[in-house]
């Protein structure tokens, strides 16, 4: 990133990029952080209060929570990543196509994308985790399916809108091909409101993942995984409420810096050149 | 030559403001119009009388409903006929100045585009670029130039630049000098002007403005509610019949 940005860039949105990196960094480096081995039971020392030897307390099989959370990261954050990479490698040339020419297509895909989004997300997603099996990859593929619309609908949108402009019909005369147009004129305009929108969504993920993980339909036990903990803790909370609130915390932390960075990024952008 | 020719235009919007009802405005009426090669032509008349409707029919941006679009005999409407034969032979330069430059693209870019486009064996776009500025009368300098920082009659000589490098047979100007003072205007006029002599593109002049085509246009076209109900070819008053161009005709008359 260059220094004048850099410049540019307020306190909110600091904060929240560096909460985001120090989480991704603590996933990064987990084995060498975390305290102890996150599946390693110990049943003497179970539903432990925070201590030095276990900063977080342990579950009710005496692991670790903290490094549980550590390694959860690398579950939890990189699969939204996967997920959010995803739907844009599927949204987003389908967007660009069905905003830019219209027509039949576009219609078409938009009466499927309208009927697939009447159905509450969760919804379907737990239908198509039924369907599956659960199982982390299948958890990945159903948002993914599930999530692509919104983003085909709110990209299309943008580009709905500057290929209103006055520039694309002069591009248009300038003898630039379509995909041209689309990767020179269109891209640069709505790649900002899609980071915004990326970086809200990145939260949403976060939820969604541990809300299946909770369910039982997302990665299965043993696994680190925030939501996965939530619902272990279930039974035990009462007892010992710390093998609830941390992974909560967890989870609460990093959809807050998501946001953060989404809202910080929504109010700065269209400032560069 | 006749580049262009225009044979019983005809384009209705259907205005469906209930199910059933299968009523249309017609934008245009009956059109016949052609265009010969150097030659200067107006086309004027009042908001609503169909003459932008009529531009976009021409670079086929509207689908007309009857009639026949001809350049050189040859339909733009047929499929053989590809988006860069039509643009690399017709170039409008369009309403708004700033809406149709890129605002975060250098006027270099803005020349270098439809340049490395039609002429790929062309590689020396900035030479190709700051002849062009000089051409409407820009210097080299803005070359480096973001549209937000040209003032408004800068960027319509961008534009106007941008169409002159394809190098096309017709330059329809869609009211793209009206907006301009009358300095800016008349300058720009004298350019157009010397520019014809140099290579020879027709022109076709969309306006309101009576008074503005007077200096340059062999034959000015009047439209009325969709209709071409005269051609001034000569500046007599006698000549003109409609109530209509006779009103646009002494309006001009009582201001000069």
């Amino acid at each position: 990133m260059k220094l004048k940005r850099l410049e540019q860039l307020n306190t909110g949105l600091l904060a929240g990029l560096v909460i985001l990196l120090g989480i991704f960094l603590a996933g990064l480096l987990a084995p060498w952080i975390a305290p102890h081995d996150p599946l390693a039971v110990n049943l003497a020392s179970r539903l432990q209060s925070p201590s030095w030897t276990y900063p977080f307390g342990t579950d009710h099989l005496g692991r670790c929570i903290l490094s549980r959370i550590l390694y959860g990261i690398r579950i939890s954050a990189s699969s939204a990543f996967i997920i959010l990479f995803l739907t844009m490698l599927i949204g987003l040339p389908i967007a660009l196509l069905t905003g830019s020419v219209r027509g039949r297509t576009d219609n078409l895909m938009m009466r499927f994308i309208d009927s697939t989004l009447a159905i509450p997300d969760i919804v379907l997603t737990i239908a198509i985790v039924g369907l599956l099996g659960p199982g982390l990859v299948n958890m990945i593929f159903a948002i993914v399916l599930v999530r692509w619309a919104s983003y085909v609908r709110f990209i299309r949108s943008l580009v709905l809108k500057i290929f209103q402009e006055d520039y694309i019909l002069s591009a248009k005369m300038a003898g630039n091909s379509h995909f041209r147009i689309l990767r020179r004129y269109v891209l640069p305009e709505i790649k900002m409101p899609i980071l915004v929108f990326g970086a809200l969504d990145l939260g949403k993920i976060v939820l969604n993942i541990a809300g299946l993980s909770f369910l039982g339909l997302g990665s299965q036990p043993p696994t680190p995984e925030w939501g996965a903990m939530l619902n272990d803790a279930t039974d035990y909370f009462q007892i010992s409420p710390y093998v609830m609130i941390f992974p909560g915390l967890a989870i609460v932390l990093f959809v807050l810096a998501c946001q953060l960075v989404s809202e910080k990024l929504g109010e700065l952008r269209y400032d560069f050149r | 030559m006749i580049l262009l020719e225009l044979k019983k235009v005809t384009k209705e919007y259907p205005l469906r403001l209930r199910r059933g009802n299968a009523k249309s405005k017609i934008a245009v009426k009956n059109v016949s119009f052609a265009i010969t090669k150097g030659e200067s032509v107006g086309l004027v008349g009042e908001s609503g009388s169909g003459k932008s409707t009529l531009a976009k029919c021409m670079m086929r941006l509207e689908k007309i409903t009857s009639g026949q679009v001809l350049w050189k005999g040859q339909s733009i409407y047929s499929k053989r006929f590809k988006d860069f034969t039509l643009y690399k032979n017709i170039q409008m330069v369009l309403q708004d100045s700033s809406a149709s430059l890129h605002p975060k693209m250098r006027v270099a870019e803005i020349l270098a585009e439809p340049i490395r486009n039609f002429f790929p064996d062309e590689k020396n776009w900035h030479e190709e670029g700051i002849k062009l500025l000089h051409l409407v009368g820009l210097d080299a300098s803005f070359l480096n130039y973001y549209p937000d920082q040209l003032s408004g009659g800068q960027k319509q000589r961008v534009c106007i630049a941008k169409a002159l490098a394809v190098k096309p047979e017709l330059i329809i100007f869609d009211e793209s000098i009206a907006s301009l003072d009358s300095p800016s205007q008349k300058s720009i006029l004298e350019i157009l002007k010397k520019i014809q002599k140099l290579d020879g593109p027709s022109y076709l002049f969309i306006t309101h403005d009576l008074e503005s085509t007077k200096e340059l246009c062999d034959r000015v076209a009047i439209m009325y509610e969709g209709e071409i109900v005269e051609t001034l070819t000569d500046w007599e008053n006698g000549q003109l019949t409609h109530p209509y161009s006779r009103l646009l005709f002494d309006t001009m008359d009582s201001y000069s």
